[in-house]
């Protein structure tokens, strides 16, 4: 019976690699057997997957057992059978350990490569399982999604611009309601806004933070209340009663964890609100994976209704989705853009709408960095493998005249092969112990490392995933790392190595052939990390170099939630804001102001600009950032104003409205043109006309690598907005005055409870913590790999110097002088490690676009770079190849020649 | 060529012994079964075929197709060569001169 047709790909692989290693006359032999078993075995009823693997693991089998017979015939003569397979195995594990203790210098260097190796593998395995591999904390969480909408100007920005972060919107409000109408594919629909919430207790205001959500939203994650009910459709009424869901740790630490917080009565703004329910510890409806969103990472704390009276407000809304199960996220997608398509008439400004996986969304750009640095870990995993078989092989050399002796007493070969690979074991399960110890206690300090804002670090653990993972890692390192000295150890003829001086000249070339490739691949994979992190440093570096546009120094926000009570109508807030300023100027070392949305906070306004034309329709300018100011802003900030005029107090209510726009504003406005004194309207501030009166400098609002957005200013007592982030610029013990400015909030308003505070510049290192942490990490494992590399290639011109003692003392005697003799060592040195440059740069030059999307303004085949760490290298392999070549040039050739 | 010393390992005894049981009809499969059976040891095809494809390159075994009269597929078998035949009596010689007088303890112990 002919199944050939059928077989699996691995029988197909397993079953070519036998009949290579089969003589030819035999396969037919082999093949008519196997297949005879196989029909057999078909006859019996297994299933295809059982088929399957047995027949690839009876032809792998034949296969390596062929294969090792033919590569060490003697190995066969006199153990036949399975050496693996039989006893004497404690025997075998005495011996080693008895072996590796009296070698403790290479024993210690093995054991702690491996553990090093596999310690730093595994920790960051760990967070890769924990981030990445983990699933949502939510029931069947392949079937959620988080919907986002473009804009037309977001349709014509390049893909890498489209993808960055900031500029990802979320939907309108009104858009999501539309969306509950159409046919979506989504079983459920949620929406939810962060939001701050002011908590009056008897003993003061609390700053609460919080959403504000649609019942939908906790039908779409499915998670169940611990305690009375989760918000329900009667709550999204415009005129139901306000009620409120608590989160646990809010529950635990107001109620003190009872049932009848539920009917309870809390003042939020203002309003009493009914507690009726309280979600499990650790519900959250998904945050972005940004730095800049408003919550602290941690709970948020609780849950109000939000209100269809959002349908009419231009609210931008986060939401999510559960797809129907008979609906995949693309044409969940395609049919969210066609309803949105139907619905531009109405709202013109958004031009699309597309889904993507809730987890892709929460994870972000994170999963490829977590991928990149899994991988950047194993490269430095490898190098440090194969330099342990490096010296190994060597050690393995050194004994020789051991296995010689053994073998003279009769040992088999197959025994001395198998009492090695039990060395091997041992160490590696020793250096596996200790890596998973390192990865134990390597994993908080990297969870250090790691932003505060990145997704989902709190569950990173050391599950019994991770310990697998790092067991097979071990397995196999032993397996790569045990294989080759054992075999070359085992090829010793006794005749040979006992002889007392001379060498065996095909040992000695087997042996340092071996050792030769070894070096040559760690030098190369060692080439290919250096490539990466001199890439990606001078990428961190012109990204942190960025021109900010503003001084950062000295610079605080201080995030404000005026009491509602007194401050209630815009002309109370404004107010507030205005007298609050002043008092905080009045501090010694700060001056203040406020805006609201301060750059690099994560926070933005966007609105629409109106160009006025004489006797046309008014062109429309879509997404420009909207920053509402206090007169002082611009000053305070250190933001140049480059023509016109900057805001001044004359700039009040009454005045006529003035706006600054930035300098890509106004090249994007009316290029190469005078725009001051020009008109025009944003969409919200339905004022009749703004007069530009000056141009400031460009802002990096959105984030250091993020474009500039085209900027407008308006004085907050012209505009509608709130201007609640105070901005306070000290100068001296930053602590002492915030200290301060807690005191002049509290004087003026018990009432008002001062939210976040931000250190601009810290705010900043946030900003470029992913990167940074990237940059860091391959740094530093290029210069772990890069010091293993050339520690091996040192060991190998050591030891084939000192092989040649004899060859250069004959030479010297002869008239050689030391230079040509160094030359000579050193050659064979940079001969290896050039060879590892070449290798390694092709191998970066064909990984390069693995790094494209990490790279800031630089080419992942950056020419500079690559030159530059290819002269290092070399140079640095000259330097490892001429310590041990001076050595041989030392030699007196009357003692070398005297000594035969 | 000088030929080899006459020592065998033990499982190529073990084979060879076992293909000159099973006389006309040694092919790889029953060879497995004779050992299983009779030397009282499971065989796994790698080291089966290691070792008949080892016997055959010094030359100690052939190996021989048969085509079945009424049709039907060419089955491959195994036949002891002359110096394979040759190379065992020597074997077995050398060891049941060392086993002469032993024989009490031997059978008895087993």
């Amino acid at each position: 019976m002919n199944r050939r047709g059928g077989d699996g790909i691995l029988v197909r692989i397993a079953r070519r690699l036998a009949r290579a290693a089969v003589a030819r006359a035999f396969w037919p032999v082999v093949d008519d057997d196997l297949r005879e078993g196989m029909s057999e075995r078909e006859g019996l009823g297994w299933p295809r997957w059982r088929l399957d693997m047995w027949a690839a693991a009876q032809y792998a089998t034949v296969a390596a057992r062929l294969a090792v017979d033919r590569m060490i015939p003697s190995l066969g003569d006199d153990r036949p059978g399975n050496v693996l397979a039989r006893g004497g195995w404690s025997l075998d594990l005495k011996q080693a350990l008895r072996i590796l203790r009296s070698r403790p210098a290479t024993t210690a260097t093995v054991v702690a490569t491996v553990a090093l190796a596999i310690g730093a593998t595994t920790a960051v395995y760990s967070v890769v399982d924990g981030v990445l591999l983990r699933p949502l904390p939510y029931p069947d969480p392949d079937r959620l999604a988080r919907i986002w909408q473009t804009t037309a100007h977001q349709q014509q920005v390049s893909e890498a611009e489209f993808r960055s972060l900031a500029n990802r919107l979320t939907p309108l409000a009104p858009s999501y309601y539309d969306w509950l109408g159409a046919d979506t594919g989504f079983e459920s629909l949620g929406a939810y806004v962060d939001a701050a919430f002011v908590l009056q207790r008897p003993d003061g205001a609390q700053a609460l933070l919080g959403q504000e959500a649609t019942s939908g939203l906790f039908e779409t994650l499915g998670v169940q209340p611990i305690l009375g009910r989760y918000l329900q459709p009667t709550d999204d009424a415009a005129d139901s009663a306000p009620v409120v869901v608590l989160g646990e740790a809010f529950w635990r630490g107001h109620f003190g964890g009872r049932s009848d917080a539920l009917g309870a009565d809390l003042i939020l703004d203002g309003r009493p609100h009914t507690v009726v329910g309280v979600m499990p510890a650790k519900f959250e409806a998904p945050t972005r994976a940004s730095w800049g969103t408003m919550l602290p990472p941690g709970d948020p704390l609780l849950w109000t209704p939000l209100r269809d009276e959002a349908r009419r407000g231009w609210k931008n809304v986060s939401v999510v989705g559960r797809l129907r199960r008979d609906v995949s996220l693309e044409a969940a997608s395609d049919r969210l853009a066609i309803a949105q398509d139907a619905m531009t008439a109405a709202h013109p400004q958004y031009r699309g709408a597309w889904a993507e996986s809730l987890t892709d969304s929460v994870v972000g750009d994170v999963r490829s960095t977590l991928w990149f640095l899994l991988g950047a870990v194993g490269l430095a995993l490898v190098v440090a493998t194969v330099n342990v078989a490096n010296i190994l092989t060597a050690s393995g050399f050194s004994r020789r005249r051991e296995m010689a002796v053994r073998i003279a007493l009769g040992a088999g070969r197959g025994r001395l092969v198998r009492g090695l690979l039990v060395e091997t074991a041992v160490m590696a399960a020793l250096g596996g112990l200790g890596g998973i110890l390192v990865a134990w206690l390597g994993l908080p300090l990297l969870l250090r490392l790691l932003p505060p804002s990145f997704p989902r670090h709190e569950v990173v653990e050391m599950s019994t995933g991770v310990l697998l993972f790092g067991l097979t890692i071990t397995g196999v390192t032993a397996l790569l790392v045990g294989t080759i000295p054992a075999l070359l150890a085992a090829r010793a003829e006794p005749q040979d190595a006992m002889r007392s001086t001379a060498h065996s000249v095909s040992a000695v070339r087997a042996s340092a052939t071996a050792r030769g490739a070894l070096v040559l691949v760690e030098v190369s994979l060692a080439f290919v990390l250096l490539v990466g992190a001199g890439l990606l440093g001078n990428s961190f570096l012109r990204l942190w170099s960025m021109e900010r546009g503003f001084a950062t120094r000295g610079l605080v926000a201080m995030r404000l939630a005026p009491d509602p009570e007194r401050y209630g109508t815009e002309e109370e807030s404004d107010l507030f804001a205005e007298t609050l300023a002043a008092r905080l100027g009045e501090v010694p070392g700060v001056r203040a102001t406020a805006v609201n949305n301060l750059p690099l906070s994560g926070q933005r306004s966007g609105t629409r600009l109106y160009l006025e034309r004489p006797g046309a329709e008014p062109e429309v300018v879509e997404d420009v950032l909207l920053t509402v100011v206090l007169n002082n802003y611009l000053d305070v900030m250190g933001i140049p104003v480059v023509a016109g005029r900057g805001l001044e107090s004359s700039d009040g209510p009454g005045a006529p409205p003035v706006a600054i726009v930035s300098e890509t504003l106004a090249r994007r406005l009316w290029p190469g043109e005078n725009v001051i004194g020009r008109n025009l309207r944003t969409f919200d501030d339905s004022i009749a006309s703004i007069e530009i009166v000056g141009i400031a400098a460009d802002v990096r609002h959105e984030g250091l690598a993020a474009a500039v957005a085209p900027t407008v200013y308006l004085p907050a007592s012209q505009s509608r907005r709130d201007t609640h982030e105070m901005v306070l610029r000290i100068r001296g013990d930053i602590a002492h005055a915030i200290q301060s400015a807690r005191v002049v909030v509290a004087r003026l308003s018990p009432a008002t409870p001062v939210g976040r505070v931000l250190v601009l510049d810290q705010a900043i290192a946030d900003s470029v913590a992913i990167p940074r942490f990237r940059t860091v990490m391959v740094v530093a494992l290029a210069g772990l790999a890069a010091v293993v590399a050339l520690l091996g290639l040192y060991g190998v011109v050591a030891v084939a110097v000192a092989q040649r003692t004899k060859e250069f003392g004959v030479r010297m005697a002869l008239g050689a002088g030391p230079r040509s003799i160094v030359l000579r060592a050193v050659a064979g040195g940079v001969a290896l490690g050039g060879g590892g440059v070449a290798l390694g740069l092709f191998m970066a030059w064909v990984a390069s676009n693995v790094l494209a999307a990490f790279l800031f303004e630089i080419a992942p085949t950056d020419p500079v770079t690559y030159v530059g760490v290819t002269i290092a290298v070399l140079a640095v392999c000259t330097v490892a190849a001429a310590v041990p070549a001076r050595r041989a040039a030392m030699v007196d050739p009357v003692r070398v020649l005297k000594g035969e | 060529m000088t030929s080899r010393r006459a020592d065998l390992g033990e499982l190529e005894t073990l084979v060879m012994l076992a293909v000159l049981r099973l006389r006309h009809d040694a092919s790889a499969p029953r060879i497995r079964e004779e050992i299983a059976e009779g030397g009282g040891r499971k065989l796994s095809r790698g080291a089966m075929y290691a070792t008949l494809s080892r016997l055959e390159r010094k030359g100690l075994l052939d190996l021989s197709v048969r085509q079945p009269s009424e049709g039907g597929r060419a089955r491959h078998h195994f036949e002891l060569s002359r110096e394979g035949l040759a190379t065992l009596r020597t074997a077995q010689r050398h060891l049941s001169r060392m086993r002469a007088g032993l024989e009490s303890i031997l059978e008895a112990s087993s």
